[in-house]
This record gives C-alpha cells, sequence and structure tokens, in this order.
C-alpha cells in the first residue's frame, strides 16, 4: 500500500526542503488555489528570486458535492510549489520529486500534456502543462508568464499537486473518504462534515445580500488600504472578494452577464496590489536579490 | 560549386513537451525554411526529412554542397567624365572611390553601366562555406517558426514554444557553430526520458534517425503514426472488436478516429499500446456517453464488437517501450473507472428530470454575451424554422412540421445537462438521446441528435428532414446575429466559426435539394433580431447585404471544392447566388457543357452582347416588325424557339438543356454580327436591335453569365 494523505504532504514538504525551498503553512484566508497565497502571487513578481513549497487547502464552493461525490471536493489539498526563476532541470528535480512518495518514473507512463493555465481574477496567465501519469493528471506544471497583469522576468515554475487524487492512487482507492489520513482516521473521518455542511451553505443558506455587502465593503476597503500604502492587507480583501464571489457564484446568485463585471472588480483590485508590492520592494532595493536562497543547500 | 551536393545537414532542437497540437506544422516550416535558405544560397535543393516528437523538432537534409561558387561582380563609381580631369588625371572623386574600395587609383577600369560609361573594378566575392551559412541561418530560421502560443522561461530573456535545451547542428561529421535561445550548438541530442541515454553523441548527420531508435525514440512521425495504427488493430483484433468513431468525428480511410491518432502520435517519443478492460455494468450507459468519456480526458480508443456494441474494452497510447509490472494498464483502468462513474454520476443526474423540463433555466446561458440568451435565441430559431418549412415543402421536402416545433423549443436544453457541462461536444447528441428516453417521437430526438450537423467540411449531415431544417434555423440565426454586431469572418479570423456554419448549411439546401431565396431567409433570420439588439452595429440591411456577399464567396469555395472549375462556379454565380441549390446546379450544367463544340464562340457572343449593352439604357421590348434585315429577322425567330423551350427547361432545372437550346443561338448571333450594323443610324432601329440583343442576354442569365467564360484572346467574331 502506499503512503496515507498526511505522509503525502511530510514527504513533499522534506523533498522541497531539500532543494532549498521555504516551508510556508497554508495562508489563512480563503484561497480558491495555491497561487493565491501571497507567497505566491507577490513573490512571483519582479526580479527576485524564491523558492517556497507549501501545502495550500484550496476552497471552491462549485465543486461542493454534499460528500456524495467520490471525486469531487469543495475543498481539496494542493501542494503548492514555486522555482523563481525557473532552473533549466525542472522536469527532472519534478520527476524526482515523484520518487518521493514511491513513483519509479521507470514503471509509468509519465507525459506532460499542454495545459495552459490562466485566472482572470489575478490577472495571471501562464503556459504549461498536466502531467499525466498512466492517463491520470497529477500535477499542473506552469511557467508563469504574467501576474497582476504585470510581465514576468524572471519566470518562475509553478508545480501543483493533486495531493487527494495522487494519494487515491497510490492506493487504488476509488473514493476519496475512504482515504487513510494518517492517526487511524480515514478523510472521511476528518473531513466529510465539513464537505456537507459548506455544500448546504454555499449552494442553499449562505446569505447573498449579505456576501453582496462584503464584498462592496471588502473591495472599497482594498482600495483604501493602497491609497495609505498598505499592501498585503489589501490583498487580503481581494482574496475576500474573490472567495466572496465564489460563493455567490455557487448561490447562484450572479447572472451570465453580472458575473464578467465581478471578475473585473477583483482583478481591478489583485492588478493595483501587485503593483504595490512591486514599488514597495523596489523601494526597498530588492533586498532578497542579495540573499538568493541556494538550490544547493539542503 | 553549385547545384545539388553529397553531403548531409542535420538540425535538431531539443526542447521540454511542444503542445502535440504544433509539433507538425512546425516542423514542417523548419523543413520548407531550411530548404528554401540552402537553396536560396546555391548550396542545393534537397527534399527535408522530417523528424518530431514532443521533445524535438529535427530536419536531415541530404544532397548539401559544401560551398557556394565564388561570385563575380562589377563595381562602378563616379562617371568617367566626373573621374578624369581635362589632362587625363584622376580627379579626387576617383580617388575618393579606390580609396573606399580599398585599391589604388591606376588599379580602376572603365565600365560600362545603364547611366553611362563609368570608373569601377571587377571583384570576386568568394563563397561562403555551408557550415558558415548555416550558422548565420539557423537562428533567424527556428526563430521565426511560428507557434499559436509562445512562452519564456528561467531569466526570461529568450521566447520559444517550450524551453529549449539542445540544438544539434551537423553538416556532415562537422558541428555547425551557432546559438539558438541562449543554447549553443553541438553534436549531443538526447534519448528517451525513461529508455534512453540522456547523453548521445552524434558522428555523423546521417545517423540520427538509427541513434534514436537506439534509444527509445521513434522520430518519425510518420512512421510512428504507422506503428501505433498497427498495434492498434493488433490490439483491437486480440480483444475481438475494431476500433470506435466517436460521436462528432470523422473516420477516414482505415482509421476509425484519425484525429486522436494524429494527437496521440504527437505525445509519445516511443509509442505502446495498452488493452485495458472497465466494468461491464458501465455498458448500461448511452455509448455516446462512454465513448466521449474515454476519448475527451484520457485519449482512449475505445472498441466495437462485431455488431456495433461496445466492449468493455479500451486502448490507450503510452509513452513508453514497456509495462513490465502491469503497472500502466492498471492505472489507466484506475482512471477510467473514476471517469465513468463521474459519466454515470452526471448522467443520473441528467435522468432526474425530462429534457422538457430543463427549458426554464434557458434565459439565464448566454448564446453570445451581445446576443442575448439561449432563451432568446429557442424564440427567434422557432420563428425561423416556418419560412425554412416552407421552402422545404415547396421543394417536395416535406419535414414533419409538429416535430420541428417540437425539436425547436428543447433543441438548446441540453446546455444545462451535466453531461454537455462536462463534454461540450456532446451537445445536441445528449438532448437527442434524452428527448428519446422521455418519450417524444423518434423525428425529433433524431432533430436533435443531428442539430449540429454536418460538423465539419467532410461530416455527415443531419438523417432526417426534420434535422435539416433545425441545424439550417440555428446556423442562420447564429449568422444574423453575427453579422448584425459588425462582424465579417475572414482568413485568419472567424472567432465563431461562421465559414463553417455556412458552409454547412449550403451543403444541407444542396444535398437536400431545396430551393429557397437567401434574400428572404436571412431577411427572415435577421429580423428575429429587430428592436431586441441594444448592440448591433451595422442595419439589418447591410447586415444583409455583407451576409449574401458571404454565402456567395462560400458557395464558391464548396463548388470548387467539389470538382467544378472555377469559370463555371462564376459564371453560374454571375447569373444569382441567391438560391445555392439553383446555383449548383446550374454551375453543374456549365461545367458540362462548355466542353461542347460552340461553347467558346457563344461565350464570346455574350461578352460581345455584354459590352455593347453597355452604357445603354434598357427601352422598349424588340418588335419583330420592326426588323428588316434577313439576319436579324432569323435571329428573333430563334430567339422565340429558343425562349419556348427554355422555359421547360427552367422549371425542371435541367440546365444542360436549357444551355443547348441556348446555344442554337450561336450561329444565327453569328451570322446577326457579321451582317447586320447594330448601331445603325436610324434610331428606332438601333433601339430595336438592342431590345433583341438584351433579350438574348436575358435568356443567356437566366443559366449563368457565360461572358465570364470567353477566351482571354479575343473570339474570331470580335
Amino acid at each position: 500500500m502506499g503512503l496515507n494523505f498526511q505522509e503525502l504532504i511530510l514527504r513533499l514538504q522534506e523533498f522541497w526542503a531539500g532543494q532549498g525551498a521555504v516551508i510556508q503553512q497554508p495562508y489563512d484566508v480563503e484561497v480558491g488555489a495555491g497561487t493565491m497565497h501571497p507567497d505566491t502571487f507577490f513573490r512571483v513578481l519582479g526580479p527576485e528570486p524564491w523558492r517556497t513549497a507549501y501545502c495550500s487547502p484550496s476552497r471552491r464552493p462549485v465543486d461542493g458535492r454534499y460528500g456524495q461525490n467520490p471525486f469531487r471536493l469543495y475543498r481539496h489539498y494542493q501542494f503548492q510549489v514555486i522555482l523563481k526563476p525557473s532552473p533549466p532541470d525542472v522536469q527532472e528535480i519534478y520527476l524526482r520529486s515523484l520518487g518521493a512518495f514511491g513513483i519509479d518514473p521507470r514503471e509509468h507512463d509519465i507525459r506532460f500534456e499542454e495545459d495552459n493555465w490562466e485566472s482572470p481574477t489575478l490577472g495571471a496567465a501562464g503556459v504549461g502543462w498536466q502531467v499525466m501519469m498512466d492517463g491520470m493528471e497529477i500535477s499542473q506544471f506552469t511557467y508563469f508568464q504574467q501576474a497582476g497583469g504585470l510581465e514576468l522576468s524572471p519566470i518562475a515554475a509553478e508545480i501543483t499537486y493533486g495531493s487527494e487524487r495522487i494519494c487515491m492512487f497510490l492506493n487504488g482507492v476509488d473514493n476519496v473518504y475512504d482515504l487513510a489520513w494518517g492517526g487511524g482516521l480515514t478523510y472521511g473521518d476528518v473531513r466529510l462534515e465539513e464537505e456537507i455542511e459548506f455544500s448546504r451553505h454555499n449552494f442553499e443558506a449562505a446569505d447573498v445580500v449579505l456576501l453582496e455587502r462584503v464584498f462592496q465593503q471588502y473591495e472599497a476597503e482594498g482600495h483604501r488600504l493602497l491609497g495609505l500604502g498598505i499592501v498585503t492587507p489589501a490583498y487580503d480583501c481581494a482574496l475576500r472578494c474573490s472567495h466572496t464571489f465564489n460563493v455567490l457564484e455557487a448561490r447562484g446568485a450572479i447572472s451570465v452577464t453580472e458575473r464578467t463585471g465581478y471578475i473585473q472588480r477583483v482583478r481591478r483590485l489583485a492588478v493595483a496590489c501587485a503593483k504595490a508590492y512591486l514599488a514597495q520592494r523596489e523601494a526597498k532595493g530588492f533586498p532578497l536579490l542579495r540573499r538568493a536562497p541556494s538550490p544547493a543547500a539542503s | 560549386m553549385s547545384g545539388a551536393g553529397r553531403h548531409q545537414v542535420l538540425l535538431e532542437i531539443g526542447t521540454e513537451e511542444i503542445p502535440a497540437r504544433m509539433v507538425q506544422a512546425a516542423v514542417e516550416e523548419l523543413g520548407r525554411t531550411l530548404v528554401e535558405v540552402l537553396s536560396k544560397a546555391g548550396l542545393g535543393s534537397a527534399s527535408p526529412r522530417l523528424f518530431a516528437t514532443p521533445r524535438r523538432l529535427a530536419v536531415l537534409l541530404d544532397g548539401v554542397a559544401s560551398r557556394q561558387a565564388d561570385q563575380e561582380t562589377e563595381i562602378s563609381g563616379p562617371p568617367v567624365a566626373a573621374a578624369y580631369d581635362a589632362q587625363g588625371k584622376p580627379t579626387r572623386a576617383a580617388e575618393g572611390f579606390a580609396r573606399a574600395q580599398g585599391v589604388a587609383v591606376s588599379d580602376l577600369k572603365r565600365v560600362r553601366t545603364p547611366k553611362g560609361e563609368c570608373v569601377g573594378l571587377r571583384r570576386t566575392i568568394a563563397g561562403r562555406s555551408a557550415v558558415q551559412v548555416l550558422a548565420d541561418a539557423i537562428p533567424v530560421v527556428v526563430g521565426g517558426l511560428y507557434f499559436p502560443k509562445t512562452m519564456r522561461w528561467g531569466s526570461g530573456e529568450h521566447r520559444f514554444v517550450r524551453p529549449v535545451h539542445s540544438v544539434v547542428a551537423l553538416f556532415d561529421g562537422e558541428v555547425v557553430g551557432t546559438r539558438f535561445a541562449g543554447v549553443a550548438s553541438g553534436r549531443a541530442t538526447f534519448g528517451h526520458r525513461v529508455a534512453g541515454r540522456e547523453r548521445i553523441e552524434l558522428a555523423l548527420a546521417r545517423d540520427y534517425p538509427e541513434a534514436l531508435r537506439a534509444n527509445g525514440v521513434l522520430a518519425d512521425a510518420v512512421e510512428r503514426r504507422a506503428e501505433i495504427a498497427r498495434q492498434l488493430a493488433a490490439a483491437a483484433r486480440a480483444a475481438g472488436g475494431a476500433i470506435a468513431t466517436p460521436p462528432g468525428t470523422t473516420p477516414s480511410g482505415a482509421d476509425a478516429d484519425p484525429e486522436l491518432l494524429d494527437e496521440v502520435t504527437e505525445m509519445v517519443e516511443w509509442p505502446l499500446v495498452i488493452t485495458g478492460e472497465f466494468d461491464v455494468r458501465f455498458l448500461e450507459l448511452p455509448a455516446e456517453i462512454l465513448l466521449t468519456s474515454m476519448r475527451h480526458h484520457q485519449k482512449y480508443f475505445a472498441l466495437r464488437a462485431p455488431d456495433g456494441t461496445l466492449l468493455n474494452r479500451f486502448l490507450s497510447v503510452a509513452n513508453v517501450a514497456q509495462d513490465p509490472k502491469g503497472a500502466i494498464r492498471r492505472g489507466n483502468e484506475w482512471v477510467l473507472k473514476a471517469r465513468l462513474a463521474d459519466a454515470r454520476f452526471f448522467f443520473d443526474e441528467d435522468r432526474k428530470h425530462t429534457l422538457g423540463s430543463l427549458g426554464d433555466a434557458l434565459d439565464r446561458v448566454a448564446f453570445h454575451e451581445k446576443l442575448g440568451s439561449y432563451a432568446d435565441k429557442r424564440r427567434r430559431v422557432e420563428t425561423l424554422a416556418g419560412p425554412l418549412l416552407q421552402a422545404f415543402a415547396a421543394s417536395g421536402v416535406r419535414p414533419d412540421a409538429d416535430a420541428v416545433r417540437v425539436a425547436a423549443g428543447v433543441a438548446k436544453n441540453d446546455l444545462v445537462t451535466h453531461v454537455v457541462k462536462e463534454f461540450p461536444e456532446l451537445q445536441g447528441i445528449v438532448g437527442g438521446l434524452y428527448a428519446r428516453a422521455d418519450g417524444l417521437p423518434a423525428a425529433v430526438a433524431d432533430a436533435l441528435y443531428d442539430q449540429y450537423l454536418p460538423r465539419s467540411q467532410d461530416d455527415a449531415l443531419p438523417r432526417t428532414a426534420e434535422g435539416a431544417v433545425l441545424s439550417l434555423a440555428d446556423r442562420l440565426d447564429t449568422q444574423a446575429g453575427i453579422f448584425l454586431l459588425g462582424i465579417v469572418p475572414t482568413g485568419s479570423r472567424d472567432p465563431y466559426g461562421i465559414r463553417r456554419s455556412v458552409q454547412g448549411a449550403c451543403r444541407i439546401l444542396i444535398e437536400r435539394r431545396v430551393s429557397l431565396s437567401l434574400q428572404g431567409i436571412c431577411g427572415a433570420a435577421l429580423r428575429g433580431y429587430s428592436g431586441r439588439l441594444p448592440e448591433q452595429a451595422v442595419s439589418e440591411e447591410s447586415a444583409r447585404a455583407a451576409l449574401l456577399e458571404f454565402w456567395t464567396g462560400r458557395q464558391e469555395f464548396l463548388a470548387i471544392e467539389a470538382g467544378l472549375r472555377p469559370e463555371s462556379v462564376r459564371a453560374a454565380l454571375g447569373a444569382g447566388p441567391d438560391d445555392p441549390y439553383d446555383a449548383r446546379r446550374r454551375m453543374e450544367a456549365v461545367d458540362a457543357f462548355r466542353d461542347e463544340a460552340g461553347f467558346a464562340d457563344l461565350a464570346s457572343a455574350h461578352k460581345r452582347i455584354k459590352n455593347i449593352l453597355q452604357g445603354q439604357e434598357a427601352g422598349t421590348p424588340f418588335e419583330t416588325a420592326r426588323l428588316s434585315d434577313e439576319a436579324e429577322r432569323r435571329l428573333a425567330k430563334r430567339v422565340d424557339s429558343v425562349r419556348a423551350g427554355l422555359e421547360g427547361a427552367l422549371a425542371a432545372r435541367e440546365y444542360a438543356r436549357a444551355l443547348a437550346a441556348i446555344a442554337t443561338l450561336r450561329e444565327p448571333l453569328d451570322r446577326f454580327f457579321t451582317e447586320v450594323m447594330v448601331m445603325a443610324e436610324d434610331r428606332a432601329v438601333r433601339a430595336n436591335r438592342l431590345a433583341l440583343l438584351r433579350e438574348i442576354a436575358t435568356l443567356i442569365t437566366q443559366v449563368a453569365d457565360v461572358s465570364l467564360i470567353a477566351p482571354a484572346r479575343p473570339g474570331k467574331e470580335a
């Protein structure tokens, strides 16, 4: 049998720590993907080198299935890696990382299939692949080209592992809730109730009027903070807007025509945060340029 | 030395995985441009051998010369008069020229130029070696390759389709020293990620294919495709079935799914077909949904038993040499189980509602951000079905009008089903499946199932007349909306697939033999948007003109594709493009008839008539009584009999017979032009003769503007 869920995440952390990555923790504001963590969104901007890895619980309200779908989750756990600049052997490092959880690339069919990524709300776009193992997508592999509406240079490589599905695959488990988590418990023991409740909340119970107000207030607050030169808290506001929008959408409260407008509003705030962050780092002389993390240090 | 040589050149760009859809076009362009560079440089014009895998684009050229021939050139300076003074001494102009050329003034010779006699010199420019030419050309050629999307990586300085890792550039055994994307050229390539060596030194350019083969890379895509097809056929046979053609795709020759075969060919360096199995209980799902689940996400080939039913087996193409422990097969089976469970979940969820009950949701589904929702589209399509049904009935095709109305009312309901959201390529098909399951009449279900046919130029048409009406109404509505937004598709920009839409509609009309007026039906389609299009960019009238012109262009394209000669097509369209079926019949008649003896003379005569009539205002109809000459009386008589004969032929659309009748005008026309002066001095006589010619032109152009096929050089009568 393969590793349990928590072992998988521990192995990945260990592997990437060995590659000189800063092991971060999940962000404590709701995010839809590991990319939204400030340690990705901000750090890929500007010239400073950066390596990080962390597990990122990612909330996707529309994907909630009341705990009844064996593969889809309202909240899943991405394992996120950023390598900036992307090293020339980044694919080989990635393939070695599979060994960390017991995959021998010689026994499997591992392929890199075109899959470009775009996040309209973050003004971000990248080019890359979905990594397929024996026909299953196990990771997203992206060379960021743009974030916060800004062209990037140097370019960061982002690797995102789908932790649940990799673990299910390793264990031949057909239902995510049957996955061994660790501590003698299953994924279902740990998370099922939460999935059911958040599905109810997102699809049936969330207060639309409240959410619409919250969206507006966080949007205004974000811009106000930026006016004061306060950047990271303003970005938290952008994240809250983004998540609020996602819940409103799951709740069926946003028409097709309104949708574009909401996305543009989040994007405007995120782009403004990105510009402000970059200006702030520049004013400080891009401090990490002098303190490059060393990939060799392990 | 120039022309063909005896040397080989290899260029290989080693990259990270290039998107499958871009590989083939890129390597073809690479081969073409390299050959161009060499032949322009006078270094030979060999045909290239192309190699392409996800990780490499390579070209091997044979017959390359080693060096360009030396070239003699003449360089001219100032005119002799300005170069020497009265005493015959060199002037400063001559000295300056000599200095600039690095020779002594005494070395200057006199040369003839178009500007007169000048001083000048003869110089030999040494030919460059092929290695030098290639070293300069490679970065330009590779950097100039077109990719639909490119990227930067690492430091961000370079741009290509994916990061570049190696450049192999060899002239026989010599490295062509060059650089691309920050990578210096060399002789080392690399093998398959797991089945080959990481570094393969090539002694000679021509060693390339075999060196790669020994390292787990079948670099020739044509060979790789054939190998996959061979393995697929063998595996299908072993499983007791044959490869199935998925819905929405078109088989080609021996390939049941050529598109998928092309795609997987560009995704592997060494193919291994693996046969997997899935639980027979999934076979309860409609075959269309099963097939699409396998193909859409997994790129698997599904198998059919000889009786047409699906087998619980699939074929997957892996990028490996072997699967010794069966891990790849087991993995693929596990993944497919998850996919099919998902598909079954979607299907079961969908079947909790009838298709008809899903229609309320359509006002929240955007058809196009500026053209409103699918509920709006439904209203327009329902209305447009009316005149289409009439046109079908008038053409002797009698669709079940009730079935068409029911189908138009629920046609887009499947857009809100889970299955279509997951597999957009199943739109229409799912509607048809669910309609049948709901017990709706077969005519309705089939019309829904086929409403997007034909999807491509070679695709099948809707099987039933009801499906044809629905497909036409849907297409015309979309075309009208897009043209009202002022969007006219061009060769390079057609975001809404309007070309394909018009061509499909045109094929339906022609192959169903339905005659209608495009003016009328496009007008009806445009009126569907009247007063409901806040962002309308052009008037209904100009949208109609643009749309009709676009239809004419597509009619021409389709007819030429069908093998009709361009002039025949234009001649028939020149006489009226408003009814595509009728126009096609006329094109065919012209194309068949134009090789008959005397046709060229008829065409020339028509051209002559048109020239004479040009600028002449239409007058009263001609009167037989006013005809004086024998030749014109004979012609008028013939016109009468042709007109009588034409009526029946035109009504029956027997345009070949009509043309034969018209052709009998040739001889009396010939005589008319020889013996009769059209532009007579007597105004009344002149007007009457012009009227006679106008009558003839009208007769001819009921079939085609044959003057467009007149020989380019003047005919003997002209």
